[in-house]
């Protein structure tokens, strides 16, 4: 019974559009559209200040990062290119063949 | 050598009846509105503004939305005119431009609330709160429809732009598949399968609305 109350709801929404009246657009519409006529057309879409201005934040902070993690690495590959100098005996302390 | 003759006082005829109402053929007011010619493009306005609006209402469902979208559209339809090839009809030009133009909208509204945990959700101008209107109020249904078309508006959106469209421009504004088909670039199979796909689609919608709504109760 439900099922059927189901369907007979759906059919009636699905159906609730006939007879249906167009509707007309403000009065004043044209006027708006003949002043728009006169102004310069903008290709493609205006973009707010303020996606841009998140925009440009972002990548700030991409490059501030970046540049963080960059000096990061640069101080410890130092020791590190140390240490492999002194595990391989490239250093000039020990000279092997001192004749 | 008959037949051609009445072909031709036919044509004469018919645009006679255009001339004497005050109202050219879309394609030669089209032709006039290239050269600039204001009063032609206002004719051409009241030839299509009932049926862009509509348009236009079913898809953004609500009212400001549709006037400025419909105020975005003839200007569109003023500045490109002289791209208009003649492949098609005016009327389905018209068409086109008013759903993609409508579609974009739509899209450009969907992109705004995937992002709104980052933005402000309140409006930058006015400062009040910015939401979607829940419940849309087509001001042409019948009265004892309008609770039930309501519901149906809300399903509508649920669907893909393909089926949204094909399913708007039969329903709503009451054209043929052969003309659907003209104006979604696509076969009348391929209407005739959109059709079929957005009623089966809101039923499963409409069936989901109904279940919840017995379940809150």
């Amino acid at each position: 019974m439900e099922q059927k109350d189901k369907n007979k709801w759906v059919d009636e929404v699905i159906n609730s559009l006939d007879g249906a009246e167009r509707a007309e657009p403000n009065t004043a519409l044209f006027e708006k559209i003949a002043r728009g006529l006169s102004e310069p057309i903008t290709i493609g879409r205006v973009i707010p200040l303020r996606t841009v201005s998140l925009a440009a934040a972002c990548i700030l902070l991409l490059l501030l990062l970046n540049v963080l993690l960059l000096n990061k690495h640069s101080v410890g590959s130092d020791k590190s290119m140390q240490e492999v100098a002194n595990y391989y005996q490239l250093t000039n302390d020990n000279p092997l063949y001192n004749l | 050598m008959v037949c051609s003759n009445k072909l031709h006082t036919m044509i004469v005829l018919r645009k006679e009846f255009f001339y004497f109402g005050g109202s050219m053929l879309p394609e030669e007011l089209l032709q006039k509105v290239i050269s600039g010619d204001r009063q032609a493009f206002g004719q051409l306005y009241e030839q299509f503004k009932s049926k862009v609006y509509n348009t236009c209402l079913a898809y953004l469902q609500q009212e400001n939305d549709a006037e400025e979208a419909t105020q975005d559209i003839f200007v569109e339809v003023f500045h490109a005119a002289e791209t208009f090839r003649g492949t098609a009809s005016v009327s389905t030009w018209i068409y086109r431009i008013a759903i993609n133009k409508c579609l974009d909208r739509l899209r450009y509204k969907n992109r705004q609330k995937r992002f709104a945990f980052i933005s402000s959700l309140f409006n930058i101008e006015t400062g009040a709160l910015m939401y979607d209107s829940p419940v849309f109020d087509h001001p042409g249904v019948k009265l004892e429809n309008k609770e039930k078309a309501a519901v149906l508006f809300k399903a509508i959106k649920e669907l893909t732009e393909n089926q949204q469209t094909a399913f708007i421009l039969k329903h709503v504004e009451g054209l043929t598949q052969k003309e659907i088909a003209a104006i979604m670039n696509i076969g009348e199979k391929a209407v005739e399968s959109q059709l079929s796909r957005a009623k089966d689609n809101l039923r499963k919608i409409l069936s989901d609305f109904y279940d919840n709504d017995r379940r809150g109760k």
